[in-house]
């Protein structure tokens, strides 16, 4: 019990130290508005169902209650065990394989890891949801006891899968290969389960659903084996309970733990094969840089450049051929190349066919395309704004090696620019696959649009980049942007787009539409210019706040 | 003569705790110069100073006559430095962290590819070829690190606790090609808590405690209990480690014991 509390609390400790140590003020700040979301988020879901149950209950309304304790017990489960993974913090293992210094056997450890999870962060958040249907229990008809019974059966299950799903995913992605195969998959996933039904609602216009017998077998599946799940089980387990039919009741238990035992078992598993076994190499402390880990290879892709013009000066070539090779060879940099261009045939196909009118001073196809760009800008947010997050403590060479910061900052700069030209061609191929280009003017302007956006970005984001510095691992999928350099960054965002806007529709405006390319080439030339003179002043403000660029950038993510 | 290293006053503070305070440092050229004191004494802050990653709060530095905070370009293109955190880029090779280190210094690309492939040789890393230096073991790292410090040729090196975590073979191999970038008049500023290193390789010394130099000399002085500053020092110490000892205040306590384990 004592073990099970010290490994409970040590979560909470890194965490709140990893909140008070990250730099400075604004990411307390952060950390704290983000708990109070979290929080109010909770404890509002509860209450709301707690006050739709009750009167439900008053009014004897079975079917609404029984939705209510489903789509509950369901939020709880999905809280509990996916949600962590979502937001990367599946940390059921990392925290455990320090202690196996200690002397506990390792079947302690394993219920120990277990059981310190009921009170981890994670969890409590959908315990509110929880008691507020165990409040239902009580004040609804049937044996509480029997009720309460299944609510704990739940619980039990919730935590085991957590546990379990936790560990496979951390045996998974002990490799950065495979942590990168994984966070491709899941993010393409994501999206395809976001774009799925849109797709298909599409596709099914104004025919009938009949038509497709795989479609509606495929819904029966699901609907089938949604029955089975856990938490349907304890809401039909629940409904049981107060028709008084005990031994339904009991069944629909029977049908919780037939989820919990092998649950159990598979993290019991992977627990011994990988934390415990020789299939792990956890065993001696962890991941310190000295064990001994699967080698990992890097293949050369076919597109990473070789920068060789005679124009910049060494140094900065040095550091955006560095640079480049950097991007590519992220996971963020890789998702982006792959999902820009996805997005971008998707939003031709499917979502802009519906704008068929002129509006905001542009035509049609302006529109369409200029749409396009603005949303596959926003990708390279947090290349901009955060453009030292992979050096890590690379970062230092730059203070110890004769070359001038401006020149370091041009090239990483030039990088960042030369990884949005490939990007850019790459969607513009992409378009060119499932819809076609716009007319040659409406191109071109298209191009200087987005290289002038991204000019202004990147000069800003410099700025910014040095102001809030936060390390990435290059297999890390998530920004890791800090809070504030995260918001300025779309305000700036937002601002280039609608600068860039007024001049691409100014033309238009004045009576001489053919000048819109003239005036995009104008705009793009006074953000070069502009960039180009902020460098010595960001190049100064670099200098003089090494100090806390390099202290953020050394630090590794616990 | 110039020195190698000079350093007149240099302090540095953290929010006012003082962890270097006003240490005056001559280190004459080409001497392999250990730097010691026990943990947290304040030698990687001072090499940090030297080498311009952190600010200095007061006093001044110049490394072959060049100040290292005016003159800053000019004295980072003479020196090669392995830093505590090795300042490596996780996603780069090997080979790659080497050409962006020579491509720095401005080294042509012929001559890039021929010291590295040198180098890679000499510190037995001419295998990892594709492999990412997010995934060397530390001592890889370290050797890297060293390789990189060594690709334009210093004339002044500083090496903050090279020899931890590097395994014996290419610790002997380091050594052998230290002590021969001496006698080629390379001045060498080393780091280190590990006596044995020290009394092996170093021959002007220097002992820091708590941010303060308390001695400075030959490593014969040394031993002999010259050139000691401070009062108190002790007199004819045999050995460099009653030396050490005696200067970092540790001499004379009897050695200390836990209740629980007597
Ligand atoms: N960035 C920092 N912020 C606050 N204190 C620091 C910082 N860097 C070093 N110190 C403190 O300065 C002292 C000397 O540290 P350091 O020079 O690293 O010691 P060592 O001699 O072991 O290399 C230590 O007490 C350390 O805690
Ligand atoms: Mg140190």
């Amino acid at each position: 019990m004592n073990r099970m509390l010290a490994i409970a609390w040590l979560r909470y400790r890194l965490m709140l130290n990893r909140l008070r140590r990250r730099e400075g003020v604004w990411n307390l700040v952060g950390g704290v508005l983000l708990g109070l979301l979290w929080g109010a988020a909770a404890l509002g879901a509860a209450v709301a169902v707690g006050f739709l149950m009750k009167a439900a209950l008053a009014g004897g309304d079975q079917d609404m209650l029984f939705k209510l304790q489903f789509g509950a017990l369901l939020a709880a489960m999905l809280a509990g065990v996916w949600l962590p993974l979502i937001i990367e913090r599946g940390q059921a293992g990392p925290v455990t394989s320090r202690l196996l210094n200690f002397p506990v056997t390792g079947g302690e450890l394993f219920w120990m890891s277990q059981a310190a999870l009921a009170l981890s962060v994670d969890h409590l958040l959908y315990y509110p949801l929880m008691i507020a249907v165990a409040l239902g229990v009580f004040l609804g008809p049937g044996p509480a006891w029997l009720g309460m019974l299944v609510l704990v059966s739940l619980w039990l299950c919730i935590l085991v899968w957590a546990h379990a799903v936790g560990l496979t995913l951390e045996a998974m992605l002990r490799g950065r290969r495979s942590r990168e195969i994984v966070g491709v998959l899941t993010v393409v996933i994501i999206i395809a389960m976001g774009m799925g039904p849109g797709i298909v609602e599409k596709a099914l216009r104004g025919r009938d659903p009949a038509e497709f017998p795989a479609l509606t077998m495929g819904v029966d599946v699901l609907k089938t084996g949604g029955k089975a799940l856990a938490p349907f089980q304890a809401a039909a387990g629940l409904q049981a309970v107060r028709a008084g039919e005990t031994a339904a009741a009991l069944g629909h238990l029977a049908g919780i733990w037939a989820w919990t035992l092998p649950g159990a078992l598979l993290a019991r598993w992977i627990f011994v094969a990988f934390y415990l076994g020789d299939r792990g190499s956890l065993r001696r402390g962890g991941r310190r840089p000295g064990a001994s880990r699967p080698i990992m290879t890097h293949q050369a892709l076919p597109w990473e450049l070789r920068l060789d013009a005679g124009m910049l000066s060494p140094v900065a070539l040095a550091c955006a051929a560095k640079d480049l090779r950097v991007h590519f060879r992220s996971l963020s940099g890789r998702l982006i190349l792959v999902l820009a261009p996805l997005l971008m045939a998707w939003i031709g196909w499917f979502v802009l066919k519906d704008v068929a009118e002129a509006a905001l001073g542009l035509q049609v196809g302006e529109i369409h395309f200029f749409g396009m760009l603005f949303y596959v800008a926003i990708f390279a947010n947090s290349q901009t704004t955060n453009n030292l997050s992979f050096e890590g403590s690379g970062v230092q060479a730059y203070f110890l090696l004769p070359g001038p910061l401006t020149q370091v900052i041009l090239g990483k700069n030039l990088a960042l620019w030369v990884f949005q030209a490939i990007l850019l061609a790459v969607c513009l191929a992409a378009l060119a696959v499932v819809k076609s280009w716009p007319d040659p003017p409406t191109l071109l302007a298209g191009v200087l649009l987005y290289a002038a956006i991204i000019v202004m970005r990147t000069a800003g984001g410099n700025v910014l980049s040095i102001l809030f510095p936060r390390r990435r691992e290059l297999s890390s999928r998530h920004d890791k942007t800090p809070l504030m350099s995260t918001l300025l960054g779309l305000l700036m965002f937002a601002a280039t787009v609608a600068l860039a806007w007024v001049f691409a529709v100014l033309p238009g405006l004045a009576g001489h539409p053919g000048w819109q390319p003239a005036a995009l080439g104008f705009l793009l030339l006074i953000s070069v210019i502009g960039h180009r003179w902020s460098l010595g002043a960001v190049a100064g403000l670099l200098e003089d706040r090494r100090e806390p660029v390099v202290a953020a950038l050394r630090k590794k993510e616990e | 003569m110039t020195h190698a290293i000079e350093t007149h006053g240099l302090v540095r503070a953290f929010d006012g705790f003082k962890a270097v305070d006003g240490i005056d440092l001559q280190v004459p050229c080409g001497c392999f110069f250990g730097f010691l004191g026990p943990n947290g004494a304040g030698k990687s802050t001072t090499i940090k100073m030297l080498t311009g990653l952190i600010k200095i709060t007061a006093g001044g530095a110049a490394i072959l006559g060049h100040d290292v905070e005016k003159e800053a370009l000019a004295a980072k293109r003479v020196i090669g430095v392995v830093p505590e955190d090795l300042a490596l880029f996780d996603g780069l090779t090997a080979a790659e962290s080497l050409a962006f280190t020579g491509r720095m210094h401005g080294l042509d690309r012929r001559t890039i590819a021929g010291r590295s492939g040198e180098l890679l040789e000499l510190m037995d890393l001419q295998d990892t070829g594709r492999k990412l230096v997010a995934d060397f073991s530390h001592g890889m790292k370290k050797k890297l690190s060293l390789a990189a410090a060594l690709i334009h040729g210093p004339e002044v090196l500083f090496l903050d606790e090279p020899f931890e975590g590097i395994d014996a073979v290419a610790s002997r191999h380091i050594r052998k090609l230290l002590e021969g970038m001496t006698d080629r008049g390379v001045t060498i500023f080393l780091t280190s808590h590990i006596l044995e290193i020290v009394e092996k390789l170093c021959t002007h010394l220097a002992v820091i405690h708590k941010g303060r130099l308390v001695a400075q000399g030959t490593l014969g002085d040394l031993q002999r209990g010259i050139g000691l500053d401070g009062d108190g020092a002790p007199r004819g110490a045999r050995s460099l480690e009653d030396a050490f000892l005696g200067l970092v205040d540790a001499g004379d306590e009897p050695t200390r014991t836990l209740s629980w384990l007597e």
